[in-house]
């Protein structure tokens, strides 16, 4: 009997935690990446914030995106009780979308395990105990088309500004703005850049919706599930601006499986200056 | 912690469904009636932004679907919506069953980020059907508009 599961998880910190001590509070920040953060508005030394993820045994790469400022303090990430090395939240002044992230984190077993942000000591300049983060995300570092075997969920959302499975060429950087639905974008600039995620799909027939920003330099994407065509989207406009939508549909999955979700920028358009992908936001539902 | 047994979907695989599942619904909705929901951007707006029926789309009665796969147990489901003196009054359900109490989504103003929870709601494994209809309004409301920002399911229990 095989175990399967998800291969990327996001976690929006303002949408809800486990537990929480001291008081669950979320905050709206329109200078931020996701629009806001949730946090303990305590701020207590060892208060915590929890969440519950489910992880299949191996290797994974977990992204805190989190707000630093002179009253943070520094964090213990833990899973299941083993504690992952600290990050500190203190800086001379706010610093928004400040990115923290542990490689190579073993899972031993898989199971449904809890992630938690102990805030247990600070920076000796720090006036506070308080860790604010906005964004995280848990992405599987082993071969998921070879050691998942079966999918999962009907509904799939990627926040592409945390972190992807899959790069190739321009690794973009992360683009904060607050025009923008989720709050930002993750970008790529050239001609055959890829970037990537690993999505449990059923066998069955699904859509595909991109948020994304279009621009004068934007690029025609083309849309890939393990390697075969699904459809393009071509990011250019003469008028360009945040939160357009493409959506294809008909997207037909013979056989359930771990496939590589993958955006290839492959061309441009005729009046095009480039080939950016400025990506806000995935879903995948299935249809049918 | 155990882990959890999908088979009718798994073939008897186990599928580790998730205890915390964010739906982000600016896109990705599922069936509709009555209205075409459209995205609108707001930098006070956790999420950077809502997403629902206008207000010459809004009647009583529309409603917008979503899918979603968790794991069986007991859920807090928490929505993150605006409250406009346009809202309607919402009824909430998965697979055709109330969750709670209509959600009177009237405010008087424009005002982002209400939480609305549920608490409570038994889900067995594997896919549900969130569905928001538009349930009439509350008296000063001027429209039936139906908008949200956020919708999170966090497992509590078995």
């Amino acid at each position: 009997m095989a175990t399967v599961g998800p291969a990327h998880i996001d976690i929006v910190a303002w949408g809800n935690v486990k537990a929480a001590t001291g008081t669950y509070t979320r905050l709206q920040d329109s200078s931020t990446l996701t629009g806001g953060h949730g946090y303990d508005s305590a701020g207590a030394i060892n208060n915590y914030l929890t969440w519950d993820v489910p992880l299949i045994a191996g290797n994974w790469t977990i992204t805190v995106i989190h707000y630093t400022n002179i009253n943070r303090g520094i964090v213990t990430p833990s899973i299941a009780g083993t504690d992952l090395a600290t990050y500190d939240g203190y800086s001379a002044g706010p610093v928004r979308n400040v990115v923290a992230q542990w490689t190579g984190v073993s899972v031993a077993t898989s199971g449904v395990k809890e992630f938690k942000l102990r805030c247990d000591s600070k920076h000796a300049s720090s006036s506070g105990y308080y860790t604010i983060p906005s964004l995280i995300t848990f992405s599987n570092e082993d071969d998921p088309t070879t050691s998942f075997t079966c999918t999962g969920p009907s509904r799939i959302d990627i926040v592409p500004f945390g972190f992807w499975e899959h790069v190739v060429g321009d690794a973009g950087a992360r683009g904060q703005i607050s025009d923008s639905l989720g709050g930002g974008y993750r970008q790529t600039n050239t001609l055959n850049d890829e970037t990537g995620w690993y999505v449990p799909l059923m066998s069955g027939t699904w859509a595909l919706d991109v948020i994304y920003r279009s621009r004068t330099e934007g690029g025609i994407v083309t849309v890939s599930i393990d390697g075969s065509s699904v459809g393009t989207i071509d990011t250019y406009n003469a008028a360009p601006g945040a939160n357009a939508v493409a959506t294809i549909t008909g997207i037909s999955v013979a056989s359930s499986k771990m496939a590589l979700l993958k955006f290839t920028t492959t061309s441009k358009h005729a009046s095009s200056a480039g080939y950016r992908f400025y990506n806000q936001h995935i879903a995948l539902r299935k249809t049918a | 912690m155990s882990m959890i047994i999908d088979p009718y979907r798994f073939g008897g695989d186990t599928f580790l469904a998730p205890y915390h599942l964010d739906v982000v619904p600016f896109v990705g909705w599922g069936s509709t009636n009555g209205m075409t929901p459209a995205q609108t951007n707001v930098s006070t707006a956790l999420g950077m932004g809502y997403v629902g029926s206008s207000g010459a789309d809004a009647d009583d009665g529309d409603w917008v679907e979503y899918s979603f796969h968790v794991a069986a147990g007991t859920y807090t489901v928490q929505i993150i919506r605006p409250s406009f003196a346009s809202s309607g009054s919402y009824d909430w359900t998965i697979d055709g069953v109330s969750i709670g109490a209509s959600d009177v989504a009237y405010g008087a103003g424009a005002f982002y980020n209400t939480v609305v929870q549920y608490t409570s709601v038994a889900l067995t494994a594997g896919d549900h059907t969130l569905r928001c209809t538009v349930n009439g309004k509350h008296a000063s409301s001027t429209d039936y508009r139906l908008l949200m920002q956020m919708v999170t399911f966090t497992r509590t229990g078995a």
